[in-house]
């Protein structure tokens, strides 16, 4: 999977991801294929990004590797509280959420 | 001889007085703040203390038709804003737009990421909405202002100690402290009370002060303990995800006690994150704010 801006994405595009609204309502299940009327109306939502399946090995590469950088990262910041057994679940929730989700802030 | 809290806080107090230039809220912060303490005052005077400020003005409009208050109606003016927020959430607003504009004039230092602090700001103001509703709190809005307000103070060093500022990034590139202590080893106090000292100047509410005061250590507070708890949390929670700068490189330190009263249990930190991260998605206005004329 992919991220990919709305404007760039194709008919026949498959989503890896649901998409929901700002308010959290679920707009189109995942595995959806595109359709032109379906981006329009995903544009009308104010939707900016959808994550889409992609066999583009260069695509895919550059996601799992801002991923891994992104995970690093964070098993950095939690390098010196192995004993801690809260910080440990916060770290596993934390890298869960990292490995099944486009964080884009 | 150790010294007392209170030397401590008078200390801090000679420092800070001295410093010209402390940034204030805007004057149409204070003058809504006036209007609402006055039972004899109207929407209309409200509005009109509003659209004397125009950056104000169009940042209010731009937050009330956010995802963040959902409305499905759009909302045109700010008479119409005051009518169906209501005067509290219109305040809210208007606190959290100063900030915005407090944190432009301010900002700008080559020391300190203040866009990525903004973001660790609203970040932790999305996971304190989150984790206040999960521990029950009325007052959503106010939890998540007092997320974002909790650490203004780190703001305040980095522009008006730039040599102590140097030394604090100096500390924190070993990796191994965090920003409290750093500025503790630089300049003798840390961002919690310059933020404490800065909120009571502005007269803020006890709770906003309350909350930076003991967001790093809860069990302190006497007048806002759960919001403490809340924000102490949400702080974590945000730094952990990674999201914006918090200053350093590290965790503070997480307070059990501050778990176990809220009644969160290490399972339930993917629910929290999952919901904290669409919450961040409903106040992407706030970020975008920074950026925006």
């Amino acid at each position: 999977m992919i991220p990919k801006d709305l404007s760039d994405v194709q008919e026949g595009d498959v989503l890896a991801q649901n998409v929901m609204d700002f308010t959290g309502n679920l707009l189109v299940n995942k595995g959806a294929k595109l359709t032109q009327q379906l981006i329009l109306q995903l544009q009308s939502r104010g939707i900016r990004k959808v994550i889409i399946e992609s066999n583009d090995p260069e695509a895919l590469k550059l996601f799992e590797d801002q991923k891994a950088q992104s995970i690093s990262k964070i098993e950095k910041i939690f390098t010196d509280f192995e004993g801690n057994n809260s910080l440990m679940e916060l770290k596993k929730a934390v890298i869960s959420y990292y490995k099944n989700n486009y964080v884009d802030f | 001889m150790a010294i007392t809290t209170t030397q401590l806080q008078e200390q801090i107090k000679l420092v800070l007085e001295k410093l010209k230039d402390i940034p204030t809220l805007p004057q149409v912060y204070t003058q809504v703040q006036g209007f609402l303490e006055n039972p004899k005052s109207s929407a209309k005077n409200i509005a009109e203390t509003i659209q004397s400020d125009p950056a104000i003005a169009s940042k209010v409009l731009k937050i009330a038709n956010s995802p963040f208050y959902g409305f499905p109606q759009r909302i045109t003016t700010i008479t119409h804003a005051i009518v169906v927020l209501g005067f509290s959430s219109i305040k809210n607003i208007v606190l959290s737009c100063s900030v915005v504009e407090l944190f432009k004039s301010v900002g700008e230092t080559e020391m300190f990421d203040y866009k990525g602090f903004w973001k660790h700001c609203v970040a932790t103001g999305a996971f304190s909405k989150i984790i206040g509703k999960n521990a029950g709190i009325a007052n959503l809005e106010e939890v998540f202002l007092a997320g974002l307000l909790h650490d203004l103070g780190k703001i305040v060093i980095f522009k008006y100690f730039p040599d102590e500022a140097k030394k604090i990034n100096k500390i924190i590139a070993g990796g191994k402290k965090t920003i409290g202590q750093a500025e503790k080893e630089a300049l003798g106090f840390s961002h919690t009370e310059i933020s404490t000292w800065l909120y009571e100047k502005w007269n803020l509410s006890r709770l906003f002060i309350e909350v930076a005061m003991c967001h790093h250590n809860p069990a302190i507070a006497t007048h806002s303990r759960v919001t403490s708890d809340v924000v102490h949390i949400a702080d974590i929670l945000a730094r952990a995800m990674g999201i914006g700068w918090a200053g350093d490189h590290s965790l503070p330190n997480l307070q059990e006690s501050s778990l176990n009263r809220l009644r969160i249990k290490g399972s339930d930190f993917s629910r929290l994150i999952q919901q904290g991260m669409a919450e961040l998605g409903r106040s992407k206005i706030f970020i975008d704010a920074l950026g925006s004329e």
